[in-house]
């Protein structure tokens, strides 16, 4: 699991390249909450080039998002999902909560 | 070979070699050395007795004659007066026993004999004159006109008495015609001068005196040894013009090696040839018993050295090589699994000390690794039990048998990647008619997972006793697991569905889980199907969330399957998934299988698919088929 960054305002993108399963899921989420630490609370997860997502990445994605909203007042969005990631999102029921966008620049614009 | 013997050879080699040659070459220099020296002394002695008698000869006799022959030369004297001078010079000059003078052609010269040796003669019945007295015929044979003739040696039996002759020419003017005088010459003297000499210490040492012809002088029987070795070399040298001397080694008359030395006493220049050779000679071991001595006391401090050599060689061997054989015995012990053995490695602060002391450090090292292996295997042991007994009770959760139905057939089938995990399932009879059918999936797995599992499955059957429509079980399912669990962020997907085994309505809802595949003759033209998706959401994270509700009714022959997304996740060696595609396609071959037969070739494939990888997730199954 590749992570880069772009940071464009106060929205922080964050990109994911390979499998969101249960070895990748902590490494993401700990990149994640060390931003949260330095009072960053807007996110936009980019997911083009992630091709699986397992629970373990479900789980940190509806957390992280949940944390956002309640306590800092942000968000996390999901941008960009392959449509076998986006059938997980939909079986599962997370596209009923989170925000989902076509791509990372829409989501990065709804933000403001 | 052992290292030790190496060593010993080697040591024994390093100090053989040196010593060897030192040794040898020590000894054959000291050998010639003493050898030479033994020599001289022969020689030494030979020169000494030659000495002696030329002394003898120059001094005690010739001198004083000649000083006669010029006083009886002169005319004036009578012959009252020569006689006279005769007795004089006879008591004067030691060892003289008769002198007189001749004249040719006069019968009776002028003769004195010593008085002592007269009485001596006369004892053994020997009249003095006529023993002593020279005939001018006698004369004439000896002297040959010589100035000066010194020789003629007799032995007087009788009187045991060695006698010689020297003749001196007289001034023919003197006496008118050729006159000489002559004196006899006892050699007493020489003979207890050779008999008592020093030399003489064993029967072998010999002190010979021999003439010209070979024979030997002061010897009764004038024994002729002209043949014997040491003498035939002497008679060799006897005409030669430089003053001879020599030495030899010769075997004895008895076998015996001997080393002989010859000297000529010269009488030059009254007589030009020797009169007699000096012969020295002892046996070789007398005369090298320095040499011999010399090599027993060499050799034996060469097999000392060599001794002190070998000794040491084992005691280095030996030394170097114990701490070695030690190091050796420890690690053979260790081998038989005893981690007790220290190697004692006081005073070896050499290099097999420090292995020493680093094989103790390895052995106290290992020790240390083997009592925490075994703690570590220990507490692996009570956590695998442990782990046992956790695996038994998930086990008893979840159906092992199903209800032999007239309607329907079911069988289901968990097996987790570890050797607890979160797949739930289970097949339960509601009222008469109603059975509930429910599949679930926490995230992670292992013993977390498992806890959740259990808490989710007490709550879910609280609450399929209260309710019976599905959405709303899972509903407030929802509500009730985000109450009860604040912080542990788990979540469990759920299916659950409740169906009329009389009519086949089957009433169904989920909580984020996968959709069911279905195949109805009815709605999916008899082929696998994946049910269509609803309003949903995985439970645990969020409450308040409403789950969707969907029915369909199953026919004889229709059949629902029940999975959890470890079946169609699972991977093979290209990084390839299962898939759902492959599950459709598998589900249709086996559609006229048994519910259970379904199962086992399911989970078997997948198990196939991912054949080299790890099993990244549990597999939950259970198949509905309606008769």
């Amino acid at each position: 699991m590749n992570i880069t960054e772009n940071v464009q305002g106060n929205v922080h993108q964050v990109y994911l390249e390979g499998r969101f399963d249960a070895d990748t899921a902590d490494k993401v989420e700990e990149f994640i909450r060390k931003k949260i630490k330095k009072k960053i609370s807007h996110f936009v997860l980019d997911m083009e080039n992630v091709s699986f997502i397992a629970s373990a990445g479900l789980r940190v994605v509806i957390v992280l998002a949940k944390e956002l909203r309640g306590e800092h007042k942000g968000d996390l969005y999901v941008a960009a999902l392959q449509p076998s990631v986006y059938r997980v999102f939909e079986i599962s029921g997370l596209n009923n909560v989170l925000s989902i966008f076509d791509d990372t620049e829409t989501a990065t614009q709804s933000f403001n | 070979m052992s290292l030790r013997t190496k060593l010993l050879v080697l040591s024994i080699i390093l100090a053989l070699i040196p010593l060897g040659i030192s040794g040898r070459s020590m000894i054959q220099m000291t050998r010639d050395e003493l050898k030479s020296s033994a020599q001289d002394h022969l020689i030494a002695v030979a020169n000494d007795i030659t000495r002696d008698i030329e002394d003898d000869f120059y001094h005690t006799w010739l001198g004083p004659l000649q000083l006669i022959r010029k006083s009886v030369e002169n005319e004036y004297l009578g012959a009252k007066e020569k006689l006279s001078l005769l007795t004089e010079g006879m008591k004067s000059i030691s060892g003289l026993v008769a002198l007189q003078i001749s004249v040719e052609g006069i019968e009776h010269p002028l003769f004195v004999t010593q008085e002592k040796f007269s009485t001596r003669l006369k004892k053994a019945s020997l009249d003095p004159a006529r023993t002593l007295m020279l005939t001018s015929g006698q004369i004439a044979a000896l002297q040959k006109q010589k100035a000066v003739f010194a020789g003629g040696l007799t032995y007087l039996r009788e009187a045991d008495a060695w006698l010689m002759t020297v003749i001196l020419g007289l001034d023919e003017r003197t006496f008118g015609r050729p006159a000489t005088l002559s004196a006899r010459l006892n050699l007493e003297r020489i003979k207890k001068r050779i008999e008592n000499h020093s030399f003489i210490k064993t029967k072998t040492d010999a002190i010979i005196l021999i003439e010209s012809d070979g024979r030997k002088i002061f010897d009764p029987s004038r024994t002729d040894i002209s043949q014997y070795s040491i003498a035939a070399a002497a008679k060799d040298r006897w005409h030669a013009d430089t003053d001879t001397i020599g030495t030899q080694l010769y075997i004895g008359p008895d076998k015996k090696k001997m080393l002989g030395a010859y000297a000529f006493p010269s009488l030059k220049p009254f007589v030009e040839t020797p009169l007699l050779s000096v012969i020295v000679e002892k046996s070789e071991t007398d005369a090298y018993l320095a040499v011999r001595q010399m090599e027993q006391r060499l050799l034996l401090w060469i097999v000392i050295g060599f001794s002190f050599a070998v000794a040491g060689a084992v005691i280095v061997s030996v030394s170097l090589t114990r701490p070695l054989r030690r190091l050796t015995r420890g690690a053979r012990i260790i081998s038989q699994g005893d981690l007790s053995v220290r190697i004692e490695t006081k005073g070896h602060k050499d290099e097999i000390g420090e292995l020493s002391l680093a094989f103790n450090k390895m052995v106290k090292d290992l020790r240390q690794h083997m009592k925490e292996l075994e703690e570590t295997t220990k507490a692996k042991e009570r956590a695998e039990s442990e782990l046992k007994l956790a695996k038994d009770i998930q086990e008893s959760f979840l159906p092992k048998k199903f209800p032999e139905l007239e309607e329907i057939e079911v069988w289901g089938k968990c097996d987790p990647a570890r050797e607890v995990g979160g797949d739930y399932f289970d097949f339960f009879q509601i009222d008469d008619d109603h059975y509930g059918m429910v599949i679930g999936d926490v995230s992670g797995k292992g013993v977390p997972a498992a806890l959740f599992m259990a808490a989710s499955r007490t709550l879910f059957r609280t609450l399929i006793s209260q309710e019976h429509l599905p959405d709303k079980v899972l509903t407030e399912f929802n509500d009730r697991l985000v109450a009860l669990d604040q912080g542990s962020n788990m979540f469990i997907t759920l299916f659950y569905g409740v169906l009329n085994k009389k009519s086949g309505h089957l009433v169904y809802s989920t909580a984020g889980h996968n959709m069911p595949y279905v195949k109805s003759s009815q709605d999916t033209d008899g082929i696998f199907q994946m049910l269509p998706g609803m309003k949903t959401m995985i439970a645990g994270m969020m409450d308040g969330m409403e789950m969707g509700r969907a029915e369909i009714d199953l026919h004889k022959g229709d059949a629902i399957v029940l999975y959890t997304d470890g079946m169609t996740e699972a991977i093979n060696r290209n990084d390839e998934e299962f898939g759902e595609e492959r599950l459709e396609q598998l589900l249709d071959k086996y559609a006229d299988m048994s519910a259970r037969e379904m199962c086992k070739r399911l989970i078997a494939d997948v198990k196939a698919f991912q054949t080299g990888m790890p099993q990244f997730d549990d597999m939950t199954m259970l198949i509905l088929k309606v008769k």
